[in-house]
């Protein structure tokens, strides 16, 4: 198992390092004069020199892309044009929100879609079958931000006065925010990597409510978390549902599940004890594809609900040609996705035995 | 009751062609069939648009109201009215023209998208998987590269580069769908290529690419059309948001992710303009997985197994 | 700590035209600096008193010189008239700020965002970026207190969201309401309309130096060719109005309502089109 894993990190080092090499270039490509995009009319010959000159876009690739890696090394990812901020504090102001909504939207696809999964295939051929199949099917055929905008209308506005009303956008309540670490803790003003763990904790919900024990903050938050979770989960949940429902019959038909059964097990324990170990596979993998999926998803998601996440701005840094923010937030992402398709690897490797050898 | 006189006849095998027969098994199968019809319907809106559309569908018709809800006359709305099935949009157009129209939009992007990348996919892959080597490695590292940013938003990277637009859009969704396709035609180049039939004719002589071509490539066909029936489905998703985003079509196209985008707030006002194309995107999208899974269950004979 | 400031326009100095502005201040403390880069000035300091002049007006800019006359009063002198000063100085960008605040920040408009010493009704209490900024009411306001203990602005681009949240009690009040949602704000009886002026006008710009807009005649033709009526008819709220000049009617001084802009004739478009070598169907 430790030469699995070995050996998957040493193969992501090309991988990453084409991703760093892509992401440079990507943003270099870009058509428009970064000068005269950012300044506009008061772009002056003059002011541009000193411009190109500040941020390094004099010197040719070679020099840029070295300078890039060294900087990458000491996590310093430059600071963004527009607001002159570093881009790790954007960061680390707008990747957990993010990343909370994938998450929760991983835990509503997986838990939603492997119960779907289970019971179609529990009662296969039946009518719950055939419903829990078109629910699926439409579901994964559902543009994400059409589905985020009526389900808005209807949670805000529909259920206005019943308790199941939930808030159409933004991350909380009006009033509501997360208390800073840094003042929580009395620190004065952190930087460098501690700076940016700091910041990155307090807006982490989850991780500033065990803190803080400010747990109201983390029920508004969850409440408006809800609606975009389900309008980004939905096409990976159909995924899942009809992947658990397919793998366990193939695997149900095994002959080891037969000797189970006619040891007299009942057909739940059938299920949940030998059938779902194997049928966990192509979960975990489907897991491991959608990650990428949720992700865009986010993207849609964030501007329909108006939530301040990591794709609106990245969006926003591509239009508005930010070179900063565009490759360190693409580079983020990518990282992430690869670290999360290793993690799938790992976890695969784990379920099945056989993979290890490989 | 037959007689002997058909007995020679009946030694006779009976010639099906596979497509015929797939044709059969697809039919039988459910989701296959649902699949089947919904896209028939889908094509046949798509050809006939200007017959079925009683408006052009950029039409801006100056002397009606705007984001008027839809007027059925067999639903009651006063013959004195203009017919708008759908209603109409906020520029004083027809709603249902727009959305039969946009049936040729979505279509086109679909399969242009998905043959562009089956097409540079399986170069790429056949390649690769022949060449074997540092080509090889290279090529699927690139892949992998390609494959380590979520679709989306590299298609969104790509647009920006590229310039927004619906044939830049093209482009970029293709492009993102590219390694999919490489992979899998590398993967089944590699497992057909040391069989004994290849082998075989190679020992007769065949030139290389008289090998790729008529002995390996034809086993990638399979694969390539179901995924490449789901990859449709995906694409026009990806292209409705990316020109809901502003990214993609631009106006006055009538493409259906462009109309959610610019009607977005009208929910209030009139929803109609918000529902109608929406549900457009999913039967069409739905079509096409419908079919994807029928293809990939009646094809794909290690699946038959498991049922549906 | 700045304390109150108050400023009034002395519209009764005979300088008032002007070129130089007295401007009286109510316990306040004074610091500025200048761009050092492009100006050569001296910044002097009178027994605790500064100013800051620049030797001539050829810099370009628009001060010859900024003191401090007393320890409520500063004197601004400038290098040609300016209707638009009281304006321009009451900017929040421009205020004049406590000098001990700009040490600490040493200017940088970054940190002075995120720590700010102003004296308005509200102070600011906390800015969640990306999600709101919250207000609450400051004691020590010189003038009318605010009505409010706190103050919470939130944002969003789309008009049917921010409706959304008014008629779910997320937001009291909303501004700017989409055209097409006046009418169901004003039937839903738990909501007021509240019209106010419009600082908008929306005007479309030619680049002229790319074909074939560098051609005069091709300008006036698409000019004479738009029906602005219509376009504020069908896509602007009830009250808007077709604009004769860059701003807004009731901006004064700005607005020039006698200017007469070129009238919708879709006939002498074709006619300037033909003129300039296009051809018409």
């Amino acid at each position: 198992m430790p030469q699995f894993i070995a050996r998957r990190l040493f193969l992501l080092i090309p991988v990453m390092l084409g991703v760093v090499l892509v992401t440079f270039l990507i943003v270099r490509l870009i058509p428009g004069d970064p000068c005269v995009t950012m300044l506009g009319e008061r772009a002056t010959p003059a002011k541009c020199a000193v411009f190109l000159e500040r941020y390094g876009l004099n010197d040719d690739i070679f020099t840029q892309f070295w300078r890039y890696l060294g900087n990458l090394f000491t996590g310093d990812l430059g600071d963004s044009i527009r607001f002159t901020r570093p881009v790790t504090t954007l960061i680390a102001e707008r990747l957990p929100l993010t990343m909370e909504l994938t998450l929760l939207a991983m835990f509503f696809s997986t838990t939603v879609g492997v119960l779907l999964g289970v019971v179609s295939a529990l009662k296969r051929n039946t009518i719950i079958d055939t419903i829990t199949m078109i629910i699926a099917n439409i579901g994964v055929s559902m543009p994400v931000f059409w589905l985020g905008l009526l389900l808005a209308y209807f949670f805000a506005l529909t259920l206005k006065g019943t308790p199941f009303v939930l808030p159409p956008s933004g991350r909380f309540s009006a009033g509501l925010s997360p208390i800073n670490l840094a003042e929580f803790w009395g620190l004065e003003a952190p930087t460098g990597l501690k700076g940016f763990l700091v910041e990155f904790m307090s807006n982490t919900v989850f991780i500033n409510v065990i803190i803080t024990g400010d747990w109201k903050l983390f029920w508004d938050a969850l409440r408006h978390l809800i609606l975009p979770a389900v309008a980004v989960g939905t096409i990976p949940m159909s995924i899942i549902a009809r992947m658990t429902r397919s793998s366990l019959l193939e695997v149900v038909g095994l002959d080891y599940i037969r000797a189970a059964r006619a040891k007299g097990m009942t057909e739940r324990r059938v299920i949940s004890k030998h059938a779902m170990r194997n049928a966990l596979i192509p979960i975990v993998t489907i897991i491991g594809i959608e990650t990428g999926s949720l992700l865009s998803g986010a993207v849609l998601t964030e501007t329909v609900f108006n939530l301040p996440g990591f794709g609106t701005s990245l969006v926003s840094a591509i239009l508005a040609r930010d070179y900063p923010v565009v490759q360190g937030f693409t580079l983020i992402i990518a990282i992430i996705f690869v670290l999360v398709n290793l993690i799938v690897d790992i976890s695969y490797a784990y379920l099945d035995p056989r993979i290890r050898l490989e | 009751m037959k007689t002997t006189n058909e007995l020679p006849q009946a030694a006779k095998a009976r010639r099906r062609s596979p497509a015929g027969e797939a044709l059969r098994h697809l039919l039988r199968h459910s989701s296959g069939r649902a699949g089947i019809i919904i896209l028939t319907l889908l094509v046949l809106i798509a050809i006939f648009a200007p017959f079925i559309a009683p408006y052009n569908p950029t039409q801006i018709l100056k002397d009606q109201k705007r984001r008027d809800p839809p007027c059925v006359h067999l639903l009651g709305c006063p013959k004195e009215e203009q017919q708008h099935l759908f209603g109409m949009d906020s520029n004083s157009r027809d709603l249902f023209s727009r959305v039969i129209f946009g049936s040729r939009l979505s279509l086109q992007v679909g399969v242009a998208t998905m043959a562009f990348a089956i097409l540079i996919g399986t170069l790429i892959g056949a390649i690769s998987a022949y060449a074997g080597g540092w080509l090889d490695n290279f090529l699927m590292r690139t892949m992998d590269v390609l494959m380590a940013f979520p679709s989306l938003l590299l298609a969104i990277a790509i647009v920006s580069i590229l310039g927004t637009g619906l044939i830049n859009a093209l482009l970029a969704i293709g492009i993102v769908s590219i390694p999919r396709f490489a992979r899998l035609v590398r993967s089944t180049v590699l497992t057909v290529k040391d069989l004994e039939f290849v082998q075989a004719s190679r020992a007769m002589g065949a030139s290389g690419m008289h090998i790729l071509f008529k002995r390996i490539l034809p086993n990638a066909i399979t694969p390539l059309i179901v995924q490449g029936t789901l990859g449709i489905a995906t694409a026009i998703l990806d292209a409705a948001a990316l020109s809901f985003l502003g990214l993609g079509a631009e106006p006055p196209r009538p493409e259906w992710g462009l109309m959610l985008g610019e009607e977005k707030n009208s929910i209030f006002s009139a929803p109609h303009l918000v529902i109608f194309p929406g549900i457009a995107i999913m039967l069409t999208v739905l079509g096409f997985n419908l079919l994807g899974d029928g293809l990939r269950d009646t094809l794909d004979p290690r699946l038959t197994r498991a049922g549906k | 700590m700045v304390a109150t400031y108050a400023s009034y326009w002395d519209a009764a100095s005979p300088n008032h035209k002007g070129r130089t502005g007295t401007f009286e201040y109510f316990g306040a403390f004074f610091g500025s600096f200048l761009n050092a880069e492009s100006v050569v000035s001296e910044l002097v300091d009178t027994n605790g008193l500064l100013s800051l002049s620049a030797p001539d007006c050829e810099y370009g800019g628009e001060f010859k010189s900024i003191e401090a006359v007393d320890t409520s009063t500063v004197k601004f002198t400038l290098c040609y008239p300016d209707p638009a000063f009281p304006s321009k100085v009451a900017f929040s960008v421009f205020s004049i700020l406590d000098k001990d605040h700009l040490d600490l920040t040493q200017g940088d408009s970054v940190a002075i965002s995120d720590n700010p010493n102003g004296t308005g009704p509200y102070k600011l209490v906390k800015w969640n970026r990306g999600d709101s900024v919250v207000f609450e009411a400051n004691p020590d306001y010189w003038g009318e207190k605010a009505k409010t203990q706190q103050l919470i602005f939130r944002w969003s681009e789309q008009s049917a969201q921010r409706l959304l949240e008014l008629q779910s009690a997320n937001v009291d009040g909303i501004d700017n309401p989409g055209p097409d949602d006046i009418a169901s704000i004003e039937a839903d009886p738990n909501l007021k309309l509240y019209p106010r002026n419009g600082f908008n006008i929306f005007y479309i710009g030619f680049t002229n130096t790319v074909p074939p807009f560098d051609n005069l005649t091709v300008r006036q033709a698409i000019t004479y060719a738009i029906d602005r009526q219509r376009i504020v008819d069908q896509y602007y709220p009830v009250g808007s109005s077709v604009s004769d000049s860059f701003v807004p009617a009731f901006v004064h001084p700005g607005a020039s309502p006698d200017i007469p802009w070129w009238p919708y004739d879709p006939e002498k478009a074709k006619e300037l089109l033909v003129e300039a070598g296009y051809t018409v169907d």
